[in-house]
């Protein structure tokens, strides 16, 4: 039914555009991209299932997720982009490839290669609303991550951090010689960054039951189709952008067929690239 | 207030200053002329840590520049109006502002824009505008509101006046005017060296990244290599 595949689309799109959030703050700031953003998906995901298997409740996966993943996005900062500061544009873009190829395989060494899950968090309450059946899950994840997204929004267009975020993007010389100091500028997006991704890694599990260490990989690549479809350096480009590809895929899969799902979702990136590359919502002011 | 002595700075292998030392008393306007190149910009990027200086020194009310980034530069109470303005294009004129006072607390915050406000009328009509939007004139005096939001104690302008039709350079002009009566020092680069002289109390010719004059403003104002240099033939 087609309300029903709306419904799971925007689910499975709200944790897209979660990934999707991350790179266009770290593009804003840096104008560099995060190679390793999809392992932060990963590294938050294993965060939580770690957690949950010692016993703690999917409240506090998600928080754990939140801070680990966020952390480790610091830890990219300092190590692949700070010191690189002055460096081509490209010595930190690799570098983050292969930090992000470090942390799949020490979450290869410590969870196996094997799929790992959350344990059974038992038959989730169905709730029935105008003829859908939306889980109790799914609506907690709608919850947090529209509730992520639009407390992002809030925290970028009207508090003194936003404004410092937005400054430093449109020029850092400026915002530096007004008082913004740009380190903590940086580091506070890249944990922002991380957080989201880790979160949107519990989140995407719970519902999706398992995950490898290299599940990132493929989710960092969404997030990034997501960034491109809704619009470079625009952060509700993003957030829509993670919408339409959760839409896509899930169409794809209920009317079309689950095997062509990365064939239909990678053509249309392609043809974004090739033929609308500045996206749905181009960045204002051309930002970029 | 400001001590610069000897100081050389430049941007890779070039050395763009060479021994500069210049000094900007409490309320007291200072004006630098020189031709284009001559690195009167990048002497004022160097002070405000934006480039690292090279050797010598840049002392502000007793404490080393050297080494410091911009941020804690800016927080030691100096401002920069930079070359070409730089407002942050996406930013309305009130954040644009806000970034002026992001030190600042919230109270004084609001009090700091009220100021602008006061100063700049236009601003305030055209608050919520999308900074990009303004014309050349608002957008400079908005560059200059968001450096004076920050209550600077040394104001540092970079060609101010570039581009400007004569209406709004006599605006900033009679701004910087009244600054004077304040404690503030300003440090003014101008290509519109009449003008710079007219307000300066003191002013220094830097050529090729050195100076080689300095005196009273009017004394150079009447100084005829000056005026044949720099303000176009007969004062
Ligand atoms: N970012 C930079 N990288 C390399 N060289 C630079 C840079 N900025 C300026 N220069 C060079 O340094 C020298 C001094 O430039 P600077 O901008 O300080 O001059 P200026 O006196 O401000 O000139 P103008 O009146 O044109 O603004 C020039 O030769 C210029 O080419
Ligand atoms: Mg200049």
């Amino acid at each position: 039914m087609f309300s029903q595949q709306l419904v799971n689309g925007i689910t499975l799109g709200s944790t897209y555009a979660l990934i999707a959030i991350g790179y266009t703050l770290v593009l804003g700031v840096l104008k560099k991209l995060n190679l390793a953003h999809g392992e932060l998906f990963m590294v938050g995901t294993f965060a939580g299932i770690g957690m949950a298997a010692a016993g703690a409740p999917i409240v506090v996966s998600v928080g754990a997720a939140f801070l680990f993943a966020g952390l480790v996005a610091v830890a990219i900062e300092r190590t692949c982009f700070y010191p690189l500061r002055n460096a081509s544009f490209l010595s930190p873009m690799l570098t983050t490839i292969a930090f992000g190829i470090l942390l799949q395989n020490v979450a290869t060494q410590i969870f196996g290669s094997d799929p790992s899950r959350f344990p059974d968090t038992g038959r989730s309450v169905e709730l029935h609303i105008a003829g859908l059946t939306i889980s109790a899950l799914q609506v907690a994840i709608l919850v947090t991550a529209f509730g992520l997204m639009i407390a992002i929004d809030v925290l970028i267009r009207h508090t003194r951090w936003g404004i410092a975020l937005r400054a430093t993007s449109d020029d850092p010389e400026t915002a530096a010689q007004h008082g913004i100091n740009p380190s903590r500028v940086t580091i506070t997006t890249f944990f922002v960054s991380g957080a989201l991704a880790g979160v949107a890694g519990v989140l995407t599990t719970l519902v999706y039951s398992q995950v490898t260490p290299l599940i990132g990989i493929r989710q960092g690549l969404i997030g990034m189709v997501a960034m491109v479809i809704g619009g470079l350096g625009n952060l509700r480009g993003a957030m829509i952008g993670g919408l339409a590809v959760g839409l896509l895929e899930t169409l794809n899969d209920a009317y079309f067929n689950a095997g062509y799902r990365d064939l239909v979702i990678f053509s249309v990136f392609f043809a974004f690239l090739v033929l609308r590359p500045e996206g749905l919502f181009p960045a204002p002011g051309g930002r970029s | 207030m400001l001590i610069v002595e000897r100081l050389s700075a430049g941007y890779g292998e070039t050395e763009v200053l060479t021994n500069v030392s210049i000094r900007i008393g409490r309320g007291e306007i200072v004006a630098i002329v020189g031709a284009n190149g001559a690195g009167k910009s990048t002497l004022l990027r160097t002070i405000m840590g934006s480039l690292r200086m090279r050797t010598g020194s840049a002392r502000f009310d007793n404490i080393s520049l050297a080494g410091r980034a911009p941020y804690r530069i800016a927080g030691l109470g100096i401002r920069l109006v930079p070359e070409g303005r730089r407002i942050f294009p996406n930013l309305s004129v009130e954040e644009n502002l806000l970034t002026g006072v992001y030190l600042g607390r919230q109270a004084s915050r609001a009090a700091a824009l009220d100021r602008v406000f006061a100063l700049f009328p236009i601003l305030a009509e055209r608050r919520n505008h999308q900074a990009a939007t303004l014309s050349g004139g608002q957008q400079q005096m908005l560059a200059l509101g968001r450096a004076l939001a920050g209550e600077p104690r040394l104001l540092m302008l970079d060609e101010p006046s570039l581009g400007l039709a004569p209406r709004v350079i006599e605006e900033i002009f009679s701004t910087l005017s009244e600054l004077r009566s304040s404690e503030i020092g300003i440090l003014l680069v101008e290509q519109n060296a009449r003008k710079a002289l007219a307000v300066a109390d003191r002013a220094y010719v830097l050529e090729n990244g050195q100076v080689t004059l300095e005196g009273p403003a009017p004394e150079l104002a009447a100084n005829r290599a000056i005026v044949d240099a720099y303000l176009g033939g007969h004062a």
